[in-house]
């Protein structure tokens, strides 16, 4: 069986976050979609995160679940609205972000 | 002079986790000592987990690592989402899990004796002043701490023994 695109188990993983946390308000795509090699790199906002007053990413192995390596970091909506007035820290810039909303998960 | 890769580092960091974690199997399994020692080790363990995955994102200052000690709340909240299929088989919702292991993970985080000490300054390690008196962690039997004997405690407890295991 041939192995899942980075980009379907991406959007997978998107969505599987939606479902399993209702407070998901949006998450913003960090990675280059085109490098296969490049870990899976999500900024998730949530209303249940554990403000800590910046982005704290975490990095996941390759499983058989999601078999790509993930880095994912959640952040309040009003941590986010910090970070917009006094700009994100290296390797979280949300300019070339894709989002995905609530709404269309 | 070269450094460290941040795939070494974070394999050393798990590799103390480990460490630390069997530490605390083995003295909390010894009731003849105060609870300090072995909730100290616990400290030590979840804080480590939490950075060995955290220093997978290239983007993580590893001098700030150093003094930090808050995180394993944040990190486990991630973990349970990334795993949720998986554990929710094994348990509750990943909901309930989720929130419960939270407020268990910020009991622990507070062990440390710069978390949250104005509020909280009993912690594992060092004595805390108690208006007149000093309060001694080897006299302190940490009420607060007292779930890790019943059911959801121990359902914390796997949650850290799955994200050690799950890390390579």
């Amino acid at each position: 069986m041939s192995k899942k695109s980075k980009n379907d188990v991406a959007e997978e993983l998107i969505a599987h976050h939606f479902r399993v946390e209702p407070g998901m308000v949006e998450i913003y795509r960090l990675d280059d979609p085109d490098d296969a090699q490049a870990p899976i790199r999500l900024l998730e906002v949530c209303l249940h995160a554990v403000p800590m007053g910046k982005i704290m990413g975490f990095g996941f192995a390759a499983s058989a679940e999601v078999p790509y390596t993930t880095i994912v970091a959640e952040i309040t909506p009003g941590e986010l609205d910090q970070l917009r007035a006094t700009g994100f820290p290296e390797g979280w810039d949300l300019r070339a972000a894709r989002v995905t909303r609530r709404s269309a998960a | 002079m070269s450094a460290p890769s941040r795939e070494a580092l974070s394999s050393a960091f798990h590799t103390q986790a480990r460490s630390d974690w069997a530490v605390y199997l083995h003295l909390a399994a010894l009731p003849e000592h105060p609870r300090c020692h072995a909730l100290h080790y616990l400290q030590m363990a979840t804080e480590k987990l939490g950075k060995a995955y955290r220093l997978r994102d290239t983007s993580a200052a590893t001098e700030d690592l150093q003094s930090e000690h808050t995180g394993f709340a944040s990190f486990l909240r991630l973990y349970i989402n990334q795993r949720a299929s998986s554990l929710a088989a094994e348990r509750e919702t990943n909901e309930a899990l989720k929130r419960r292991a939270v407020a268990l993970a910020r009991e622990v985080e507070r062990l440390h004796p710069s978390v949250d000490k104005a509020r909280c300054p009993q912690n594992a390690e060092y004595p805390w002043p108690e208006s007149d008196k000093v309060g001694v962690p080897v006299h302190y039997d940490f009420p607060n701490l007292s779930f890790l004997h019943d059911p959801k405690g121990r359902a914390f407890l796997a949650l850290v023994q799955r994200a050690l295991d799950d890390f390579s």
